[in-house]
């Protein structure tokens, strides 16, 4: 009978002091959790605050600096650049210093790097998406001679190029291109320095209405969605040097300017659909990165202009 | 032989009482460990999350002196009234700002030793008008007041 009771003491003061040690465990590792997730919250923060800084300082550089700017309205969008951009090569001399400054100070009190800034892409070609209309915004190289705005989707009634050309244009030329109802596009010719009319070429130029105010000269076309028209333009020297060319298909807008010879252009897009959702203007490419790699955490982004 | 029969029994039952009460103690004591221990625990992470929280504060802050144009002054006492405008009650905050261009500025309010601190940095352009005229890195810290 003693027996029986020793081993019956003996099992209880072995289960207490189990349950005890199980309990012991448990808050041990719950203190330890809530402790990683203590740590995890700040990193994150730390994290969250150098993005942060990182792309407002890009932003304003983009928007001080790169000659190209985004305007949303109710209805359109529009792309604002002088091709060739002469303000690239300045602003890709900020850029450079900006993440030489991020790179250097962000990463002073680590042994390995956690900051990684990687813009020598996005400074090549400076692409851009629109989001949610599939608007790419893009050059060959940014600075050159080539931009391109390319729609993925048809959700656009209209596209208006204005540009500010060079003076003394005394030729325009359509060489091809067959002409519906779906897509308008308005050619606007500066004339600043009120050259007469017939220095330029004549209504058979370009389809559509012409019409001469305060030293502008209006060229309205109607091109049928899918349909290409190429648009060439000449200045009035003797030997008539080719200024450039803008071809439209399908609602890509292709410009391509001689080395030299810049012109301001204003594309814009004209949506079916008011401007509803919110835009997104963001660079294609990944512009950062930041590891903590100890703790496993890491935020990589691209460059948001407009959210 | 009865009477002992029931002695015995009177006996049995007490000594099972007796030790009911003892495993009642025991777990009672050991309940009043766990909670202590696991109230412990509680308050360090409660007291772990306002650094997280001062943190974002000290952050935004940070933020709202570039974004206001205050950080591209390049003052000491300009920067410094402007802080003290924005700084919540509960939190002191320094600054130290290191322009590629310039000297560093920094606004020298002693860093207490026996507080939580915590610090960040932020990279920011400094500009005039639309105008880029310099780069700089902003060390910060921040401690309950």
């Amino acid at each position: 009978m003693a027996k029986v009771k020793a081993l019956m003491y003996t099992i209880s003061t072995a289960l207490i002091l189990s349950s005890i040690l199980s309990f012991a465990f448990l808050i041990y590792d719950s203190a330890q959790s809530s402790s990683h997730v203590v740590l995890d919250m700040s990193i994150i923060d730390k994290m969250d605050d150098m993005s942060s800084s990182l792309l407002f300082g890009m932003n304003k550089l983009v928007d001080f600096k790169s000659g190209i700017k985004f305007i949303t309205e109710p209805q359109r969008i529009s792309f604002i650049e002088e091709v060739n951009n002469t303000r690239a090569s300045g602003f890709n001399d900020s850029m450079t210093e900006f993440k030489r400054l991020v790179e250097v100070y962000g990463n002073e009190d680590f042994i390995e790097p956690v900051i990684n800034v990687t813009i020598d892409g996005f400074m090549e070609n400076m692409s851009f998406l629109v989001s949610p209309y599939d608007i790419l915004y893009t050059h060959q190289r940014y600075g050159g001679s080539h931009l391109v705005v390319q729609p993925s989707l048809n959700n656009f009634n209209a596209i208006t190029i204005n540009m500010n050309t060079p003076d003394n244009i005394s030729e325009c030329i359509c060489p091809g291109g067959s002409f519906g109802n779906d897509i308008n596009i308005k050619l606007i010719i500066d004339d600043s320095d009120n050259h007469d009319i017939n220095d330029y070429v004549g209504g058979s130029c370009c389809p559509g209405a012409y019409t001469y105010d305060y030293g502008l000269y209006v060229i309205e076309s109607t091109i049928g969605y899918g349909d290409e028209v190429t648009i060439q333009l000449w200045n009035g020297t003797a030997s008539k040097q080719h200024l450039f060319d803008i071809s439209v298909l399908s609602g890509k807008v292709d410009v391509q300017v001689q080395e030299g010879m810049p012109a301001i252009f204003n594309i814009t897009y004209d949506l079916i659909v008011p401007i509803t959702d919110p835009v997104t203007i963001e660079s294609t490419e990944s512009v950062y990165n930041i590891t903590y790699s100890q703790f496993l955490a890491s935020k990589g982004g691209k460059l948001k202009l407009i959210e | 032989m009865e009477r002992k029969a029931s002695w015995n029994f009177q006996s049995t039952k007490k000594k099972a009482m007796i030790f009911m009460i003892d495993a009642l103690v025991g777990i009672v004591l050991a309940v009043i460990i766990l909670t202590f221990a696991n109230l412990y625990v509680t308050r360090a992470t409660r007291d772990a999350l306002p650094s997280v929280q001062l943190e974002r504060v000290s952050g935004d802050i940070v933020r709202m002196l570039e974004y206001d144009g205050t950080l591209s002054s390049g003052d000491v006492d300009t920067i410094q009234s402007r802080l003290l405008e924005i700084l919540p009650q509960e939190i002191n905050m320094t600054l130290q700002i290191e322009y590629l261009s310039s000297p560093v500025l920094d606004l020298n309010i002693p860093i207490p030793s026996r507080e939580l601190v915590v610090s960040g940095r932020q990279f920011i352009i400094i500009s005039d008008g639309d105008d880029v005229t310099d780069y700089a890195v902003v060390r910060y810290w921040a401690w309950p007041r």
